[in-house]
């Protein structure tokens, strides 16, 4: 199982995503589900990160991934608009993975947290 | 940090237990096929084997594969002798040796 974490603010506005364990759907290098949720997963962070160039903090490794925003960092003092464009390319990220979630709900499950409060999908 | 695109970051590196399994051989329809008492014909087959699990007995044939078949019309016995456990077949009627004896 596939276990995607949203960490939102009191706003509602996204703070990181962690990504852990494996979909299980097939073998190694024939799982569509964890293909899926890989590429969104990784677009996500490239966009955020290279893309929009919003300081974060990632954390990368075989069956996590953790990204991380950093809203004391510079760049976001600097564009406002950086952290809205983050939001749109990790929002866009959630609804794919949601839609995964939901049609792969015993490989992905997504779990909204806010400020520890959790919202499963897909169990 | 570099990130490196890895399409199968989430998928099990292993197998999911199959890999190694998934071989099967034909069935080869062994065993005995008649019972104790049964009345068989000639070239009846009796039990079918690998290797000689049951012994031929009288009038009793075995084929090069160790299947045991009827030499004569007559009803299937299943006897132990001397811890080897041997089929023979009791001719309906008397054979030829039985009258020339």
């Amino acid at each position: 199982m596939l276990v995607v974490e949203v960490f939102r603010g009191e706003g509602g506005e996204i703070l990181g995503l962690r990504a852990r364990g494996h979909a299980g759907w097939g073998r190694h290098g024939q799982d569509i589900v964890c293909a899926g949720a890989s590429a969104i997963l990784h677009a996500a962070v490239l966009g955020v990160t290279r893309h929009v160039g919003l300081p974060a903090r990632v954390q990368a490794g075989d069956g996590y991934l953790e990204l991380r925003l950093e809203p004391g960092g510079e760049a976001v003092g600097k564009a406002v608009e950086a952290w809205g464009q983050a939001q749109a390319v990790l929002e866009t990220a959630v609804l794919g993975l949601d839609e995964i979630a939901k049609q792969y709900a015993r490989h992905v499950r997504l779990v909204q947290r806010h400020g520890g409060e959790s919202d499963d999908h897909g169990t | 940090m570099a990130l490196v695109m890895d399409l199968q970051r989430f998928a099990h590196k292993k197998g999911v237990g199959s890999s190694r399994n998934g071989r099967d051989s034909n069935p080869k329809y062994l065993g005995v096929k008649r019972s104790d008492g049964q009345w068989v014909t000639a070239g009846s087959i009796i039990v079918r084997q690998r290797g000689t699990r049951l012994r031929p007995g009288r009038n009793v044939g075995m084929g090069r594969d160790h299947t045991l078949y009827a030499l004569v019309d007559g009803r299937v016995s299943f006897e132990t002798r001397g811890g080897n456990r041997v089929v023979t077949v009791e001719p309906a009627v008397p054979t030829v040796e039985a009258v020339t004896a």
